[in-house]
């Protein structure tokens, strides 16, 4: 029998109706209500939210894909990620202003015994959770256990290193915590192993608290993921904080709608949005276009936003700077006069009037934190005169090569720090310092910078706390050895144990009158952030905007009263 | 027919193979790995060398790179791609969750290349030496000369800020239940920025094909037979000018894929390009793996396909 033989006209017929009804079918499909990807099912989220006009709803750009979805404090893992969304839907037991000072949340009292290991919190007795539930030391308790459990993946060093019982814990070792305990439905003790001055600014200050009655039936492995489906789920993502989770979109967008039985009062605004814009060009327009009501405005984008009609820009004081660390173990940076001598020949206020359109200066401590800095420090203003007699010292004794050549290495990829490391060049090329510049993008900058592949590194620095230096310069694990002063290591190891905070701050202010003059590092520059606020947004004061440059271990303490006019 | 398709597809397995080779060793030079991008360059005195062997060995990093490779085959093998080492979800999942939006406004590029390019390229070949075909020829070289990233932010500032016609980025509107509408609305802007390039290579091409087929004699006879210009042109010398295009497309399809990488991430259309971006960044070696391999699978279909529709539009062609 003859088989029908399928035609020229039938093939183009049959695929061409095909094609068009496959993609037809897409679109269709694709207008689905959005969905998350979670096997549990959801509740229509719209009928959740109640309100959804854009005159009350207050829009954030988030970067793709944004950083930290779950409440678990990100720094544990993810770095540089956000959780701006986990700030305003959960609550902390204290937040910190920018100041660096602490305000009650869920705590409204705490305590620090002299010694510095048993720190209490009494909790307010008004909290309650999304659903409902009241808020108690349980849930307190529970979120730390959870957190330490080590199949969440999370390991939190700050809470296994320091509370009693914490690593045992961790290891499996012990089923009990005993560094935590509740005594009553309102209070709280830590109790660590041995004294740690602040260690409470450290670990608690992003510590999201989670409802226990939720998370006892929840597997670790299946919410440790910033991504995992339970933070999509309205049902699991519940917090107690001024805004309740409805819906989100991976890569897409977040919202969040107001929680009116908030304890600490009815936010204003109605809703909140985090919406993914693309990249900073169509961010810009989406500012401009008033579809985007706060961003921080990336420094090339500076002087632009200023002209727009429609936003106020607002600068930040941020206790953030940028500094160039030097190899401890290169014998090209080994005499101090040498290092010096680099901090003298580099030009840094030209180098902030001129490329950064004035949105820093120059700073000459590793303290970034500003009312910690301390007094009287040598600015090593620019002066290559005084910069080529340090070298020709140096030199004179052996200890500096002019064939010697440096290698510069930063991760920062815009064209603006191209244009910064190339001024550096010049400037030290000016007083007979060659630099070899090489870019590396993040990932493989890190490599390089533990595996001692540098001469000068620049960074970020951004500590939050005083303590949290004694690390960086005393056990450095990046490099391999630490900087090599018995005299430091002795103040940064007093600075931990001494209660009395007058007293600290004398050690703290030693300690950088030391670093002042042996430079192990190469503290640079200290930066203003940009923000920019459509003039409809009310409320957003000096927390809130320095917040926004902090949103990874600091509370948005007066979201409630974030407004949006018509 | 048959066993040209099956000699295909059996040459298609080595190619796979050696792509996912290939995309492996370029993933394993890339310097550092997923923790080095997970600890942030101020964080990384909190970790003990020993923490971040741990980490590294939760996610099975310490085995060596041939071990990796295998197992990734083996699982592969079993329809597995693993899991996204930065959410934890299965890769497989994953994509599918995003291979639409991309397959979707690729799509829609092409069809925006193909429509607007025949018709462009017709009229260059039927004015020309004109002003008009003149002036298509400098726009062709524009369009097919600069990168898509100046037209993406050319476009939005001002079809969405100036003139206010389109939403400047997302593929729908949040929140609202998303109509077909709204869907098309926020298509446009990204498919016909991503579809330039294509719209300039098709109008070159449907130009030399239409002038090459305008002189074949069965034009003139059609001519001397007192056909009206029209159906000359639309019905006898354009789709006889269309088949070489058919080779065009298959050689499209991967320049569009490779451009959606920079419209998605501009904007934010949440397809392959922008977690293909992602990924790399983090160093999230199963989507990397998953992504090339998925891709390299649609661009050998896609290949397939139109050699075999080939055959089918032009008689004259046969494979055996």
């Amino acid at each position: 029998m003859e088989k029908r033989k399928l035609t020229r006209r039938d093939f183009m017929k049959i695929s061409s109706a095909t094609a068009v009804s496959v993609y037809v079918a897409g679109l269709l499909a694709a207008c689905a209500p959005v969905a998350t990807p979670s096997t549990t099912p959801v509740a229509a989220p719209a009928a959740a939210a109640g309100v959804a006009s854009a005159a009350d709803t207050l829009t954030f750009a988030t970067d793709s894909p944004w950083g930290t979805f779950s409440p678990f404090r990100p720094t544990y893992q993810y770095g540089y990620s956000s959780n701006y969304i986990a700030m305003l839907t959960h609550s902390r037991l204290f937040d910190l202003d920018h100041n660096n000072e602490p305000k009650a949340d869920l705590a409204t009292e705490w305590t620090v015994s002299d010694d510095a290991t048993v720190y209490t919190f009494k909790l307010r007795q008004d909290a309650k959770w999304h659903d409902g539930q009241p808020l108690t030391a349980k849930d307190v308790a529970s979120t730390v256990k959870f957190m330490m459990t080590k199949a969440t993946n999370i390991n939190p060093t700050r809470w296994t290193s320091n509370l009693k019982g914490g690593q045992a814990f961790y290891d499996g070792t012990a089923t009990e915590l005993t560094g935590v305990e509740i005594p009553d439905d309102y209070t709280v003790i830590f109790t660590l192993e041995k004294p740690a001055i602040g260690w409470h600014f450290a670990a608690i200050t992003d510590l999201q608290i989670l409802p226990d009655h939720i998370f006892k039936d929840v597997k670790p492995a299946d919410i440790v993921e910033h991504h995992a489906p339970a933070w999509y789920t309205p049902e699991l993502n519940i917090g107690s904080g001024p805004f309740k989770f409805v819906q989100a979109k991976r890569d897409q967008f977040v919202e969040i709608v107001r929680n009116d039985d908030y304890y600490g009062g009815k936010p204003k605004v109605a809703r909140i949005l985090y919406k993914n814009f693309g990249t900073a060009d169509t961010q810009f327009i989406a500012l401009q276009k008033g579809e985007l009501d706060v961003w921080n405005v990336p420094q090339d984008f500076y002087e632009q936003a200023k002209q727009l009609p429609n936003v106020d820009v607002h600068l930040v004081d941020r206790s953030y700077i940028r500094v160039f660390l030097l190899n401890y173990e290169s014998p090209k940076l080994a005499d101090k006069r040498v290092r010096q001598a680099l901090a003298y020949a580099i030009d840094r206020q030209g180098l902030c009037d001129t490329l950064y359109s004035g949105l820093c200066k120059p700073y000459n401590s590793y303290m970034e934190i500003g009312s910690w800095l301390a007094p009287n420090l040598n600015q090593y203003e620019y002066n290559p005169d005084k910069a080529k007699e340090l070298l020709a010292a140096a030199q004179a004794e052996g200890k500096w090569d002019p064939n010697n050549e440096l290698k510069l290495v930063w991760y920062y990829p815009d064209a603006l720090h191209k244009d910064i490391m190339a001024a550096v060049q010049q400037n030290l090329a000016q007083v007979g310092v060659k630099v070899q510049l090489q870019f590396l993008e993040g990932t493989s900058a890190t490599t390089a910078q533990t595996a001692c592949e540098f001469d000068m590194y620049y960074q970020g620095w951004g500590f939050s706390f005083p303590e949290d230096y004694n690390s960086f310069f005393t056990d450095a694990k990046r490099c391999t050895t630490p900087w090599d002063d018995p005299e430091a290591t002795e103040l940064f190891k007093k600075t931990v144990t001494t209660v009395d905070e007058k007293e600290r701050r004398a050690i703290h202010n030693q300690i950088q009158v030391k670093l002042n003059e042996e430079l192990p590092m190469l503290p640079f520059l200290q930066f203003k952030g940009v923000a920019a606020l459509n003039k409809r947004v009310g409320g957003f004061d000096d927390d809130a905007l320095w917040h926004l440059f902090y949103q990874w271990n600091n509370g948005y303490n007066n979201a409630v009263n974030w407004s949006v006019s018509a | 027919m048959r066993t040209y398709i099956l000699r295909r597809l059996a040459i298609s397995l080595p190619i796979l193979l050696g792509l996912t080779v290939v995309t492996f060793i370029f993933t394993e030079l890339m310097p550092g790995d997923f923790v080095d991008s997970l600890v942030p360059p101020t964080a990384i005195v909190a970790y003990t060398p020993a923490q971040l062997q741990a980490m590294r060995e939760n996610y099975g990093l310490n085995k060596p790179a041939y071990v990796r490779y295998f197992i990734w085959l083996r699982e592969l093998a079993r329809g597995n791609l693993g899991h996204s080492l930065i959410s934890g979800a299965p890769v497989t999942d994953e994509i599918m969750e995003r291979l639409p939006a991309t397959l979707e406004l690729t799509a829609t590029s092409l069809l925006f290349g193909i429509i607007v390019g025949t018709i462009l390229g017709v009229i260059a070949a039927v004015k020309q030496y004109t002003w008009i075909d003149q002036l298509l020829t400098v726009l062709g070289f524009v369009w097919i000369s600069t990168p898509g990233f100046v037209f993406a932010i050319g476009g939005i500032f001002l079809l969405s800020l100036k003139l206010p016609l389109f939403p400047t980025s997302g593929m729908i509107d949040y929140g609202e239940s998303a109509t077909f509408l709204s869907r098309v609305h926020h298509m446009i802007l990204p498919a016909a920025v991503l579809g330039l390039g294509s719209v300039a290579s098709f109008m070159r091409y449907t130009r030399g094909s239409m002038l090459d087929v305008i002189r074949q004699d069965y034009i003139t006879v059609a001519r001397a037979k007192g056909l009206n210009e029209r159906a000359i042109l639309v019905t006898h010398a354009l789709r006889n000018a269309l088949i070489p295009l058919i080779t065009m497309i298959g050689l499209d399809i991967p320049y569009l894929i490779g451009g959606t990488v920079i419209i998605e991430v501009i904007f934010a259309w949440p397809g392959m390009g922008t977690y293909s971006l992602g990924a790399i960044n983090a160093r999230d070696y199963p989507v990397i793996m998953g992504v090339n391999f998925v891709i390299a699978l649609v661009v050998l279909l896609s290949n397939l396909v139109t050699d075999i529709a080939y055959a089918f539009v032009d008689p004259r062609i046969h494979y055996e």
